[in-house]
């Protein structure tokens, strides 16, 4: 079969929203608010009109089918007949004629007919149409730098890379991806299990708008409006890779739930990731230097986890190294670590030398979520809301306020810190330690051993 | 909003889209050239050519027979190792529904040029639904078959709707030709 860009454009529809069953096809368009009616009924309107004006005629000349629309919860494009047409091509490009495609679609054979520029353009367009969120509040860190996001669920880690390579070839690098992958959903509690959030393409609205498009005339608009938000054009070009902190060895690094390719591997980056899934991600030219020192970039405990006092007690008992160490309580100066803030945020305390215990920043985390958590005032769930060193700076001798108390380890596990009620523990950190639990197995491929009581470090 | 664009300040985006759209959608491109031209047909040909286009003899003999046209966007496909070539002949209309007077246009300027496919392109709106039951009851009518020294020459001309938001053709599904990819599908046949 040689694709075209028109059948380009409907396979990217079905790939990021189709479901099939039998001889009907569904395609779901996950626009929540943005496209809920009773919040924007012009925006509403228009989706409808897309979807008739454009998308009808459009299946009806390439396949034979006409497709109508409903909205529930989601809109829906729908057709109750999907064409012989369609369904040889589909067999043809080797994807699935039954389904939910972006759960199973496996698009290698289709992304190598993309042959061209127009036809990539256009897949691409099919995407964005269905899963690519244009809500202004995507942004990098101000509304001077928007962002297009496609989004997908679950874990067909091979569509996602599949995708990513496509953008890279039309210049569309990604700024940021995040992986559904418990070292970036969870990249500082190894306990959290809630990870499983999807998968983010994050991609610089201004680079998009030069080599990608769309067919919905609505979300055409929303992306015009969004870029009218930046003063000028801005880029993901050159951009160097920088990585903030370390990671935690996840406890569901291992999940059965991940590809077996994944199993058992660390990694410290989204581009880390992406390398070892094979993209020729182009931003990642220090990230070589970065993995010869991969053991200041990791830490095989919980770096930060915080929770009601009953919750962390519960993790304590279930993790043998935890279970088996002595907590020793300490007297902490809060107002000496607050004053030195944030110069002393990196700073590494309670440890035996200069170069090992726990990161000053996450030991004032820690302390503050536990003020916050029992006074009830600035928390949301387990997250501090504003900046948790004021939350610490607002009550005067917090430590004794709040009934806090600080337990150091007797190896370099975990310190505890608790009043009773709520609780945080925070990881030990050694570069020295975290190397001998390193075990390099290809040029992006690390495994972290499970640290055990008796091997880790006396403090 | 409101659209201060007049119809020939579209002419460029249409011309360069139907370009690389030809282009990237024909199955073997690597011996085809695809070059957009606008306004003047015979006058647009020469000068390609003056600017060193290495036109086939067909196609140059064709540049100075041909006869003086005022075309709003064509697209010349030529076939380099047969020397085959085809212009595609778009007429543009802005601020009215299409109707029988464009599409009467059309056919005047395929006919006159002998060119075999003609496509009709309204911007940012559709078909007038009196022009739109015409076609539709009679599918044939834009399917021309002409006479020329006891040989057929097939016209065969497209409705569709340019959106100059999004920069992508929209259809109609009203005439002989129904998509873009369709099109290009009926150039290389011919162009064998």
């Amino acid at each position: 079969m040689t694709t075209n860009t028109d059948k380009a454009y409907l396979l990217g529809l079905l790939v990021g929203g189709g479901i099939i069953h039998g001889r009907s096809m569904q395609i779901v368009l996950p626009y929540k608010n943005w496209g809920d009616l009773k919040i924007n009924p012009t925006r509403g309107g228009g989706i409808a009109q897309d979807i008739v004006k454009r998308l009808d005629p459009l299946w009806n000349s390439t396949y034979g089918m006409s497709v109508y629309y409903s909205i529930a919860s989601d809109w829906k494009i729908s057709s109750d007949n999907i064409s012989d047409d369609l369904r040889a091509d589909l067999k043809e490009l080797g994807l699935p004629v039954e389904g939910e495609y972006r759960t199973i679609a496996n698009i290698d054979k289709l992304i190598s007919n993309l042959d061209t520029y127009e036809k990539k353009k256009y897949f691409l367009a099919g995407l964005i149409d269905t899963v690519g969120s244009l809500a202004p509040s995507h942004r990098r860190f101000t509304e001077q730098f928007q962002i297009v996001s496609f989004e997908f669920k679950d874990r067909n880690f091979d569509l996602v890379k599949s995708v990513i390579n496509l953008l890279i070839s039309l210049s569309c690098t990604p700024d940021q991806v995040l992986w559904n992958h418990p070292n970036q959903h969870s990249s500082i509690d190894r306990y959290y299990k809630n990870w499983k959030k999807g998968f983010k393409v994050r991609v610089a609205l201004s680079d998009y708008l030069l080599s990608g498009g769309f067919v919905f005339e609505t979300k055409q608009l929303s992306a015009v409006e969004n870029s009218k938000m930046q003063l000028k054009s801005v880029t993901t070009k050159n951009k160097q890779l920088s990585i903030w902190g370390r990671t935690c060895l996840h406890s569901d690094e291992s999940s059965l739930w991940l590809p077996p390719y994944l199993r058992g591997r660390h990694f410290i980056h989204y581009i880390h990731l992406a390398k070892f899934l094979g993209v020729d991600f182009p931003l990642a030219s220090n990230l070589k230097e970065v993995l010869e020192n991969f053991e200041k970039y990791i830490c095989p405990f919980t770096l930060l986890t915080k929770g009601e006092k009953s919750r962390i007690d519960e993790i304590i008992k279930t993790e043998e190294y935890l279970r088996k160490t002595k907590y020793k309580e300490i007297t902490v100066n809060i107002n000496s670590l607050c004053a030195n803030y944030p110069r002393s945020q990196s700073r590494l305390l309670f440890g035996i030398g200069q170069y090992d215990g726990f990161l000053c920043s996450l030991v004032l985390q820690g302390i503050s979520y536990v003020i916050a958590a029992t006074s009830g005032e600035g928390i949301m769930g387990r997250r501090v809301l504003g900046n948790y060193i004021d939350n610490i700076k607002k009550h005067q001798n917090p430590i004794r306020k709040f009934s806090i108390k600080i337990f150091r380890p007797d190896r370099g596990t975990c310190l505890l810190i608790t009043n009773g009620s709520y609780a945080a523990l925070i990881g030990y950190v050694n570069d020295k330690f975290n190397k001998s639990l390193i075990k390099r197995e290809s040029e992006f491929g690390f495994i972290i051993k499970e640290p055990k009581y008796e091997s880790c470090i006396l403090l | 909003m409101i659209d201060e664009l007049k119809e020939r300040d579209h002419y460029d985006e249409i011309a360069k889209a139907l370009a690389s759209l030809i282009f990237d959608n024909l199955e073997k491109s690597g011996k085809y050239v695809v070059k957009s031209l606008i306004g003047e047909i015979s006058s647009g040909l020469r000068t390609l050519i003056a600017n060193g286009y290495d036109a086939g003899e067909v196609l140059k003999n064709y540049s100075k027979s041909v006869h003086r046209l005022f075309l709003d966007v064509s697209i010349l496909v030529e076939n380099k190792n047969s020397g085959k070539f085809e212009i595609i002949i778009f007429e543009i209309k802005k601020g009215n529904k299409l109707g029988l007077n464009a599409l009467a246009q059309l056919i005047g300027y395929c006919l006159v040029s002998k060119q075999k496919f003609g496509v009709l392109v309204n911007v940012d709106d559709g078909i007038s639904e009196n022009f739109s039951i015409i076609l539709q009851a009679d599918p044939n009518l834009t399917i021309i078959d002409r006479l020329i020294d006891d040989t057929v020459l097939r016209h065969e001309i497209g409705v569709m709707v340019w959106n100059s938001h999004t920069k992508n053709f929209e259809y109609t599904q009203t005439a002989a030709i129904k998509n873009i990819p369709d099109l290009v599908k009926k150039i290389e046949t011919s162009l064998e």
